[in-house]
C-alpha cells in the first residue's frame, strides 16, 4: 500500500470529489465532514511521502506500470514533496475554516462548492506531482476550469471579473500547450527527465528558443507576473472567502514552481543561463513586479483587493530570486514560495473572518475591530510583521536569503526593490493597525457603525482555530528555518 | 496528403474563421463555427487522424454548437460589432 | 522563399488562425464572439500538432490490420502510419477545449442575468456608475407568481364548467 502513495495523494481527492454531491443528497452537513476527512487523508499521505523522499530519495513512479519514457511517471523529489506537503496542509486547513463562510455566502449550495473545491486540489496536487510535460497541461486546466467556478459564484462583479480571468487564463494554458509541442517535434519525447538529456543536443536551436519564450509567456499569465496581472485583482477580490483563501496562495506558487521546474529541470542551466539571458530578464521583470504590486497596494481602499496587490509583488520576489541564477537566490526563492503560501493564505483567512463579521472589506470598514476581535487581530498582527520581514517570523529568512543572493549576483536593483517593498509592507500594515486600533479619527462619521458594532464579536470557532493554527506556523517556520532550509531546501535547489 | 484538396480546406477554414468573428447576427456566428469546426474535421481526416476527426465532429462541433445555441437563445441575438 | 512558404504551409495556417482568434478575444466587445474567438485559438493549436503527425505520400490511419509483436513476428513499418501520439493527447485537449466553453457560457450567462447585456463597454459602463441590486431574484420570483396565477384561474373556471 506504502508504494502506491505518489498516485494516491491525487485519487483520494478526485474520487472523494463525485462522490460529494451525492452525499450532499443525505445530508449537506455530511459535505463537510467528509471533505475535512478526505484532506486529512491526503495530507497525512503526502507527509509521509515527504518522510520517504528525504530518508530514500527521489521517488519514480510508473503509472500502469509503463517505464519511463513511453508512460506517464510520477516524479516526487525534495521540491516536489516539500509543495505536496503545502498543498495538502494549506487546502486542509482551509477547508476546516470554510464552512461558515460558505454557509453565509453561498447557501444551499454547499455540496457542489465542496464538489469543485476538491476538484481544485486535484488539479493542483497532480501538477506539481506529473513528471511529465502534456500531463502537467491536462491538470493545469483542470485546477483552471475548477477555479473559474468557484471565482464565478462569488459577490457582485464576480462574474464578470471570471470572464476576463477564463480569457486570460485560456491564452496563458494555450501557450504552454504550444511550447510544449514545440518540444516535443524537436526532441520526439515528452517525459521531463527525458527531454533534459535530448535537449544536450539541440543547444542553439531556434525552436527550443520559440518554446521556452511561449512557455515562459503562457506561465507569466499563470501566475500574474506584472504586466500580466490584470485578471488577478478584480477575480480574487470578489471570490467567495472559501476560494480566495484557496486558490490566492496556491495558483501562483504553484506556476513559479513549474517554471523552476521547466527552466532548470527541462531545459538545464547552461541553457537558460548560457544561451538565452533569461535569468537577467527574470531578475529585471522580478524588479518591476515588485515596484508595480508595491505601489498600487498603497492605492487600495480595498482591504482584499491590497492583499491580491501584495500577492502580485511576492510573485516579483520569487521571479527575481530565480533570476539571479546563484544558491541563495533560489534558497531564497523557493523557502520564499514556502513561507509566502502561509502568509497569503493567513492574510485570506482574516480577510474572510473580516468579512464574515464586519459584511465588508472594505479599509474603512475595519475600524475599531482590534478590540473586538482580539484573536484575530493578534494572527493579523503576526503575518503582517512576517511580510514586513521581521526577525523572529518566516519574511525575514526568505528575504535575508535573497538580499544574500543579489548581493552576490550584483543585482543591486533587486536590492533595492526588495527594501524598498519592505518600507511600502509597513506603511500599508500600520495603516491597517491604526485604523483597526480607531487610532485615526475618520472625517465622515459611520452613523452605520454603532448599529453593526454591537454584532461584531470574535470569529466562530472553526474559524478561528485554522487562522491561529497559520499564525503559529509561520512563527515555527521562522524559528526552526534552519532545520528545513539544510534538510529540505539544500536538497530542492536545483544545480546551478 | 492530396495538395490541391489540402488548399482548399485551408482557404474554407479561413473564410469561416474570419466570417464567424465578423458577422454581426450571433446565432450566424455560431452556425459558422460549427462549419469551421467541420471543415476542421475534414482537414483532420484527410491528414490520416480520422479519430481526432471524429472526435472533434462529435464533441466540439456538436455539443459546443448547442452550447452556443444556447448561449444566444438565453442572451441578445444581435452584437454591436 | 517558396520552401519557406510553401513547404511550411501547415505552420503559417496555424499561425493565421491562431491570430484570428487572439484578435477576436482582444478586440471584439461582445462576450460570444469572445468565446468564438477563444475557440478558434485553441482549435489552432490542435491543428498544429496534428499537422505534425501526417506525412506525405498518403500514410495510411494508424490502426494495425493484425495484431503485431510477440513470437519474433514482423514488426510494425511506422514510416507508412500517421504519427498516433499527437492524435491521443489532441483528444485530451479538445475535451478541455469544449469544458473551457461550457464553463465559458455559464459565465456569459451569470453576466447577462446580472447587467442585461453581453457587450462589453456598456458592462464596464454599468459597473462604474455602480449599477443599480441585482434583479434575478425578482423576476425568477414574479415569473413563478404569474404561473400561479394561471393555474389558478384555470383550476376556477374548470370547478365552474362542472
Amino acid at each position: 500500500m506504502f508504494l502506491q502513495h505518489p498516485v494516491l495523494i491525487v485519487i483520494i481527492p478526485l474520487i472523494a470529489a463525485v462522490i460529494t454531491p451525492v452525499l450532499g443528497l443525505w445530508k449537506k452537513v455530511l459535505c463537510y465532514y467528509w471533505v475535512v476527512f478526505v484532506l486529512a487523508l491526503t495530507t497525512l499521505a503526502s507527509i509521509d511521502t515527504l518522510f520517504a523522499v528525504l530518508r530514500d530519495g527521489t521517488i519514480h513512479y510508473q503509472l500502469g506500470g509503463w517505464p519511463a519514457p513511453f508512460g506517464i511517471e510520477l516524479v516526487i523529489d525534495h521540491l516536489n514533496g516539500m509543495m505536496l506537503v503545502l498543498i495538502t496542509g494549506i487546502s486542509f486547513l482551509v477547508s476546516i475554516y470554510s464552512y461558515r463562510t460558505v454557509e453565509s455566502e453561498l447557501p444551499g449550495k454547499i455540496d457542489f462548492f465542496y464538489s469543485i473545491f476538491l476538484l481544485q486540489v486535484t488539479g493542483f496536487l497532480g501538477i506539481v506531482i506529473t513528471g511529465d510535460l502534456f500531463n502537467l497541461y491536462v491538470f493545469l486546466e483542470i485546477a483552471a476550469l475548477a477555479g473559474y467556478a468557484l471565482i464565478a459564484i462569488g459577490e457582485d462583479g464576480a462574474p464578470w471579473a471570471c470572464f476576463r480571468y477564463i480569457v486570460m487564463g485560456t491564452i496563458g494554458a494555450s501557450f504552454y500547450l504550444l511550447g510544449v509541442g514545440y518540444i516535443y517535434i524537436s526532441t520526439g519525447s515528452l517525459n521531463m527527465a527525458d527531454v533534459h538529456i535530448l535537449l544536450q543536443d539541440l543547444q542553439g536551436s531556434k525552436v527550443m528558443t520559440a518554446a521556452v519564450a511561449f512557455i515562459i509567456t503562457g506561465l507569466a499569465v499563470k501566475m500574474a507576473l506584472f504586466p500580466l496581472h490584470l485578471w488577478l485583482p478584480d477575480a480574487y477580490t470578489k471570490a467567495p472567502s472559501a476560494s480566495s483563501a484557496l486558490i490566492a496562495p496556491l495558483m501562483t506558487k504553484i506556476s513559479l514552481y513549474v517554471m523552476i521546474r521547466i527552466l532548470f529541470g527541462v531545459f538545464g542551466t547552461s541553457w537558460s543561463i548560457g544561451m538565452i539571458p533569461l535569468t537577467e530578464i527574470l531578475a529585471w521583470a522580478g524588479v518591476i513586479a515588485i515596484f508595480g504590486g508595491a505601489i498600487m497596494a498603497l492605492a487600495q481602499t480595498d482591504f482584499k483587493r491590497l492583499l491580491c496587490y501584495v500577492v502580485v509583488a511576492e510573485v516579483g520576489y520569487i521571479v527575481g530570486g530565480m533570476g539571479l541564477a546563484n544558491e541563495p537566490g533560489m534558497k531564497g526563492a523557493i523557502l520564499h514560495i514556502l513561507n509566502d503560501a502561509v502568509m497569503t493564505v493567513g492574510l485570506f483567512t482574516v480577510a474572510g473572518i473580516i468579512m464574515h463579521r464586519a459584511k465588508s472589506h472594505k479599509l474603512s470598514d475595519l475600524k475599531d475591530l482590534f478590540p473586538k476581535m482580539p484573536l484575530t487581530m493578534t494572527a493579523l498582527v503576526i503575518i503582517g510583521l512576517s511580510i514586513i520581514g521581521v526577525p523572529p517570523t518566516c519574511g525575514f529568512f526568505s528575504k535575508w536569503y535573497l538580499i544574500q543572493g543579489a548581493v552576490q549576483a550584483g543585482q543591486w536593483a533587486f536590492v533595492v526593490a526588495l527594501l524598498f517593498s519592505s518600507l511600502v509592507s509597513v506603511i500599508l500594515f500600520f495603516r491597517i493597525f491604526e485604523i483597526g486600533y480607531g487610532f485615526k479619527s475618520e472625517d465622515h462619521a459611520h452613523s452605520h457603525d454603532s448599529g453593526s458594532a454591537t454584532a461584531i464579536q470574535e470569529a466562530p470557532l472553526s474559524m478561528l482555530l485554522p487562522t491561529m493554527a497559520i499564525a503559529i506556523a509561520i512563527l515555527i517556520i521562522g524559528f526552526y528555518n534552519q532545520t528545513i532550509v539544510s534538510n529540505l531546501i539544500n536538497l530542492a535547489v536545483p544545480k546551478l | 496528403m492530396i495538395i490541391p484538396f489540402d488548399i482548399i480546406l485551408i482557404l474554407f477554414i479561413f473564410i469561416c474563421a474570419i466570417a464567424a468573428i465578423t458577422v454581426k447576427d450571433l446565432l450566424s456566428a455560431v452556425m459558422i463555427l460549427g462549419a469551421y469546426s467541420f471543415f476542421m474535421c475534414l482537414l483532420w481526416t484527410q491528414m490520416a487522424a480520422v479519430d481526432v476527426a471524429f472526435t472533434e465532429a462529435s464533441v466540439s462541433a456538436s455539443i459546443g454548437t448547442v452550447l452556443l445555441i444556447g448561449a444566444v437563445y438565453k442572451t441578445k441575438r444581435r452584437s454591436k460589432d | 522563399m517558396n520552401d519557406f512558404v510553401l513547404g511550411h504551409y501547415n505552420y503559417w495556417m496555424f499561425i493565421g488562425l491562431m491570430m484570428i482568434g487572439f484578435y477576436a478575444m482582444m478586440a471584439k466587445k461582445n462576450l460570444i464572439k469572445k468565446i468564438i474567438g477563444m475557440n478558434i485559438f485553441q482549435s489552432a493549436i490542435i491543428l498544429f500538432y496534428i499537422s505534425t503527425s501526417a506525412k506525405r505520400g498518403g500514410v495510411s490511419v494508424p490502426i494495425l490490420e493484425h495484431a503485431a509483436g510477440g513470437h519474433g513476428s514482423h514488426g510494425v513499418d511506422v514510416a507508412h502510419y500517421a504519427n498516433p501520439l499527437p492524435h491521443v493527447l489532441m483528444l485530451t485537449a479538445i475535451v478541455v477545449m469544449v469544458a473551457t466553453l461550457g464553463v465559458a457560457v455559464a459565465v456569459t450567462l451569470l453576466i447577462y442575468k446580472r447587467y442585461k447585456t453581453i457587450e462589453e463597454d456598456e458592462i464596464l459602463m454599468k459597473i462604474k456608475e455602480g449599477s443599480s441590486a441585482p434583479k434575478e431574484l425578482v423576476d425568477v420570483r414574479s415569473q413563478k407568481d404569474s404561473i400561479k396565477l394561471r393555474t389558478n384561474i384555470e383550476y376556477r373556471t374548470r370547478n365552474v364548467e362542472l
